[in-house]
């Protein structure tokens, strides 16, 4: 018993400790993003462009941008492709010539226009704002912290001509 | 009929393949290693049928990895398995183990589902697991499922303990080569390759050798078991083929072999010396299509165990096991929300009896189960999966005079459900709970149900065909917490089991039938587990990583027979108290790790002496035991290591057969 008791004191003490958090972009972020579209049906590989999308006008948008780029730097590998960063506003997205879109956070309802350019461009948007994702602009929305959690709009990724290997898709969140 | 299953079987597979081959079906089949890097956890099938994050799976399970299987130190699985909580070892000699979960661990331990890549290697024909006959090398392991409390919903019977999946590297997705040589005390010597050839954009191909010869302990062993340590070998090889016969559909192709000669501890609480040989072919065929993963597959086991008592040269008893398996499944989601799996199984099971030989018992299996997931909430999920086994018991081939019992007393069916149902609810970004229940089965292996028959002086040495199962029932509260702090999580279980008509372990009952004596196996009444698990593990400064584990446990028998009649005992037989706890260090070439193990007294079955059929209870106090291992990486592509046993003592009181002994052995690993 008395074993038992200094057991649970202990565990006690270490759940105490608990202190999860989380920032915007990050470069496992990156890394998830770029290992999940391995999941796809033509999954693609070598160097990709990802179009870093933001608006101008938004300070915390633009910096996300910038921020996002510098973590991918010259290239950043992950599973079978290498990311290359290209800044994209989003009054640009209709006519960037890239094989996916990564949408920062606070580009707001202007987020419509990306939906309608990766439906024309068959390109799949990913990103790590949820809230995009329920709203079905986006096919792709990532979590790496604490753990890794994935979430796929059917809807957008039917738009975007996007589907997923069947194990994966049972190992993830889908709307 | 079961001709006409595995026909039906076959063309389903084939139709499947066909279509899949010709349809636009969407992905391939799983990856397990690019799944891990995208998750950034290890991924399994084992709590479901479908893939899953491991720490989202409803049982409780432990994933032992690469990276654990080589720290460990070990040179065969249960050594790698020892220090996993809530894992049981019971270390009857150096090649002889038994391993439970969670106590109920005994020799020839029955309770045990052991797969490699879904395919069961333990012997059917008891239940039990040779460890040293099993076709795969550490080297070839990408990671060891240990799945706690029955199971039976997904794999069928046997697995009511737990069950153990070894997961092997996929020559289509992994390039692993890599040797090792290993020498060491009780004249050890053992040689270990995997090879993995890839075949451009066909497939890849994966061989595997292992050989090992050695003594076993040099401590006393008890007068009726003199003579049963004749030395200690093994080799195996496994060929593994993965071909790609489109970009949706993949052909496994597996074979094996291994022979294998040990001194072992058995079900009477004496030492043997048992042969083993076992062949095994298995193939299958994986397919993503429009209505889901679907996979088909065939295997055959074959072992043949010839068992020497004392100093005999001649075999006591042969036997003579095959198994043929065929199964389907197909996995979809429907929706958002809902995961399915649909399965049905056919096998056939046979031993020819022993040392009366010219007859068979067998029995055909089939089932036919399925296993839902819903995803009730993002954060809540629901699993059910229930199986309907219908077994058809037979036998054929003569009976010796005077023996009561003809073949029509086997022409019995039996018919039983099992379940698993699991809810998980992720609290937070931290915090997980589970509670799951389970209803597992554990039919009579073929020697309780009369594999063995042996006209003795005064009776017949035989099983009978009239034994229960098993039947298992399993609750479990769980709670995992992540701590970032310490880069680890905490776990905390609490369990309950019971377990209706148990049955003995040997031949030692004597029941009249027709007034002619027979000592049998019987079943002998009930027994129940409450118990706990508290494990903690977690990183510091970079290159330090620890883990430490209690699991009390205390379990009641309610037998109606005496434990010296059956050799039954589970009450004192399983440990009240088990403590583990490892550190280790890795930096730059160096990793060091350690690992002890305290376990409280306890007792052990052990034959009285100059009984054959009469048992009885010896003590074993507690004990401390330490494993370590110290490895240099020369190069990159070669590393030194050094590896200790039970390094504490010389000789220490573990079981209740005879004293493990110190054994410290060196290695050498190429990695090409």
């Amino acid at each position: 018993m008395k074993i038992l008791n200094v057991t649970l004191l202990t565990l006690g003490g270490i759940l105490a400790l608990v202190d999860p958090a989380r920032a915007d972009v990050t470069l496992k972020d990156l890394q998830v993003m770029a290992r999940a579209l391995g999941f796809t049906e033509k999954p693609p590989t070598g160097e990709v462009v990802i179009g870093i999308v933001y608006a101008p006008g938004n300070p915390q948008s633009a910096k996300e941008a910038e921020d996002v780029q510098k973590l991918i730097g010259d290239g950043l590998k992950a599973g079978a492709i290498v990311l290359k960063p290209l800044l994209v506003k989003i009054d640009d997205v209709a006519g960037a010539d890239v094989g996916a879109f990564l949408l920062t956070e606070g580009v707001g309802a202007q987020a419509s226009a990306l939906a309608a350019a990766a439906k024309a461009k068959q390109k799949p948007c990913v990103t790590v704002d949820i809230a995009q994702v329920r709203s079905g602009v986006c096919v792709m929305g990532v979590k790496s912290e604490p753990k890794v959690e994935i979430t796929v709009s059917k809807a957008a990724a039917a738009d975007s001509g996007i589907s997923f290997a069947a194990s994966f898709r049972m190992m993830i969140t889908e709307l | 009929m079961r001709y006409q299953f595995l026909a039906a079987t076959s063309t389903l597979a084939l139709t499947i393949a066909s279509h899949a081959l010709t349809s636009d079906a969407r992905a391939q089949t799983i990856d397990y290693g690019a799944l891990e890097q995208l998750f950034g956890e290890p991924v399994t099938t084992s709590a479901t049928g479908s893939p899953q994050k491991a720490t989202e799976v409803p049982p409780t399970m432990e994933i032992v990895t690469a990276e654990d299987i080589r720290r460990s130190g070990a040179r065969d699985i249960p050594g790698v398995l020892k220090h996993v909580t809530g894992v049981d070892v019971l270390q009857w000699g150096t090649d002889d183990a038994d391993v439970g979960v969670r106590g109920y661990d005994q020799a020839y331990s029955p309770r045990l589902l052991v797969l490699i890549d879904g395919r069961q290697v333990y012997a059917d024909y008891y239940g039990f697991t040779p460890w040293s006959a099993i076709p795969v090398e550490l080297g070839a392991i990408r990671q060891i499922e240990v799945v706690k409390g029955p199971n039976s919903a997904l794999f069928g019977f046997n697995a009511v303990g737990g069950v153990i999946n070894i997961v092997t590297y996929n020559p289509l997705y992994d390039d692993v080569n890599t040797a090792t040589l290993l020498g060491g005390t009780q004249g050890l010597a053992q040689g270990s390759a995997v090879g993995t050839v890839k075949l451009g954009s066909i497939g890849g191909l994966r061989i595997s050798a292992g050989g090992r010869s050695g003594d076993d302990f040099s401590t006393p062993l008890a007068a009726s078991s003199l003579g049963t340590r004749r030395g200690n070998n093994r080799g195996a090889i496994d060929v593994d083929g993965v071909f790609r016969l489109s970009d949706k559909v993949q052909l496994t192709l597996e074979a094996s072999h291994t022979e294998a000669d040990q001194t072992e501890f058995n079900g009477t609480g004496t030492y043997a010396y048992d042969r083993y040989g076992t062949n095994s072919v298995k193939g299958q065929i994986n397919a993503d299509t429009s209505f889901g993963a679907l996979q088909g597959s065939v295997y055959s086991n074959w072992i043949k165990s010839q068992l020497f008592n004392g100093l005999s040269t001649v075999p006591s008893a042969t036997l003579n096991n095959q198994v043929t398996v065929a199964q389907l499944q197909d996995t979809f989601k429907l929706g958002t929300d809902h995961t399915f799996r649909v399965t049905t199984e056919y096998r056939h099971n046979s031993m020819g009896t022993t040392p009366v030989t010219g007859s068979h018992v067998f029995y055909d299996v089939m089932s036919g189960g399925g296993m839902w997931d819903w995803k009730i909430l993002p954060t809540l999920s629901l699993t059910n999966a229930l199986r309907l086994d219908y077994l058809s018991l037979g036998r054929d081939g003569a009976t010796p005079a005077g023996f009561p019992l003809n073949n029509s007393y086997w022409n019995r069916t039996l018919t039983e459900p099992s379940f698993n149902s699991g809810l998980v609810w992720q609290a937070d970004d931290v915090d997980t709970f589970r509670l799951t229940s389970a209803r597992g089965v554990q039919v009579p292996n073929l020697i309780a149900l009369g594999g063995v028959l042996s006209p003795a002086r005064s009776a017949f040495v035989t099983g009978i065909p009239t034994l229960a199962p098993t039947i298992v029932m399993h609750y479990e509260l769980g709670w995992d917490r992540a701590v970032p702090a310490l880069g680890g999580q905490t776990r905390v279980n609490v369990f309950r089991q019971t377990n209706d008509a148990v049955t003995s372990t040997s031949h030692g009952a004597l029941s009249v039938v027709n007034g002619v004596p027979l000592l049998t196996y019987l079943n002998i009444g009930n027994s129940e587990a409450n118990g706990m698990e508290f494990s903690v593990k977690g990183t510091f400064l970079q290159d330090w990583r620890w883990g430490a584990s209690y699991t009390p446990e205390i379990v009641t028998d309610r037998f109606t027979v005496r434990s010296s009649v059956s050799g039954t005992d589970f009450q004192h037989t399983t440990p009240t108290h088990i403590v583990k706890a490892n550190l280790g260090w890795a930096h730059g070439p160096w990793e060091i790790d350690g690992y002890l193990q305290y376990t409280s007294s306890f007792y052990g079955v052990v034959a009285v002496p100059g009984s054959a059929t009469t048992t009885q209870l010896s003590r074993i106090n507690d004990y401390v035991s330490l494993d370590a291992r110290a490895a240099y990486k020369l190069t990159d592509w070669a590393t030194i290591a050094l590896s200790a046993q039970g390094f504490s003592q010389a000789s220490q009181r573990q079981t209740v057969g005879a004293n493990t002994g110190r054994v410290v052995y060196g290695s050498l690993t190429l990695t090409f």
